[in-house]
């Protein structure tokens, strides 16, 4: 009796698997991911920024320069991490820009300009922090 | 007894069913993390825009010192640099503001000889 119900079974599964593939359509489909996660600064936490100026009688003076941009206020959490520091006009005009890696420990970054940039264009300060 | 049986298996079968649909489901995600990024922007302001004295103190044919004045409050604790390029050469100096603003004499240096023209260069850095 078991026979015969297999038997049976195995037939309707055998038509049915047939007649499903005569109705199915023939698709492909090209890989299709995502996921969403946040970007989020290293530190939340104020900066500040003060300039060191030198004379400098060569382009792009004669006149005062700013060569060295102190960043104090760095976190913990923004140690080893890439940067980049533009000086630039009111107009968004870069004048330069240093790059770098901030340090591993204290709260303080010293940004190398060179060249050196004019003191009297400098308006803006832009700092990106990535990694 | 067999009955039981079948129970079992189509439970099994349920579970293999779902198990399979959840790996086709995990295969359409992906994983990843991001470092983290954090920019700005901010403006470099000025103590003061408005316009200041500058004089040249000479001393046997240099300019010794420079005074600057009409230097207002908001610069009070700034750091005023002078320098006098003649041409040749060039020296400068630098003196603290005070807190009230005011004028400030800046020694300079090296003193520059005296031509016929002179620049004068100063900068206030901070407060």
């Amino acid at each position: 009796m078991k026979r015969i119900v297999g038997a049976v079974l195995a037939g309707l599964m055998t038509f049915g698997l047939v007649a499903g593939m005569a109705a199915s359509l023939n698709l492909t489909s090209d890989s299709l991911g995502s996921a969403t996660t946040v970007v989020a600064a290293c530190q939340a936490g104020a900066m500040n920024a003060t300039y060191t100026s030198t004379y400098q009688a060569a382009a792009p003076g004669p006149g005062y320069t700013v060569g060295t941009v102190t960043i104090t206020g760095l976190a913990a959490t923004c140690y080893s991490k890439p940067y980049k520091v533009t000086l630039s006009t009111a107009a968004g005009a870069s004048l330069g820009e240093a790059t770098g890696t901030t340090p591993g420990a204290g709260t303080t970054i010293v940004v190398t300009f060179s060249p050196v940039v004019s003191a009297a264009s400098v308006t803006a300060i832009n700092v990106v922090i990535s990694g | 007894m067999d009955s039981s049986m079948g129970t079992l298996r189509r439970i099994a079968a349920v579970i293999l069913v779902t198990a399979a649909g959840a790996v086709v489901g995990s295969a359409a995600s992906l994983s990843f993390a991001s470092g983290s990024l954090g920019a700005a922007t901010t403006a470099v302001p000025r103590c003061t825009t408005a316009g200041l004295t500058v004089f040249q103190n000479l001393t046997a044919g240099t300019v010794s010192s420079i005074t600057v004045g009409a230097i207002p409050a908001t610069c009070g604790g700034a750091t005023l640099q002078v320098t006098v390029n003649n041409g040749v050469t060039n020296s400068g100096g630098s003196a603290a503001v005070p807190g009230g603003g005011g004028s400030v004499t800046v020694t300079i240096a090296v003193p520059p000889a005296v031509t016929a023209s002179e620049q004068t260069d100063l900068v206030l850095v901070g407060p």
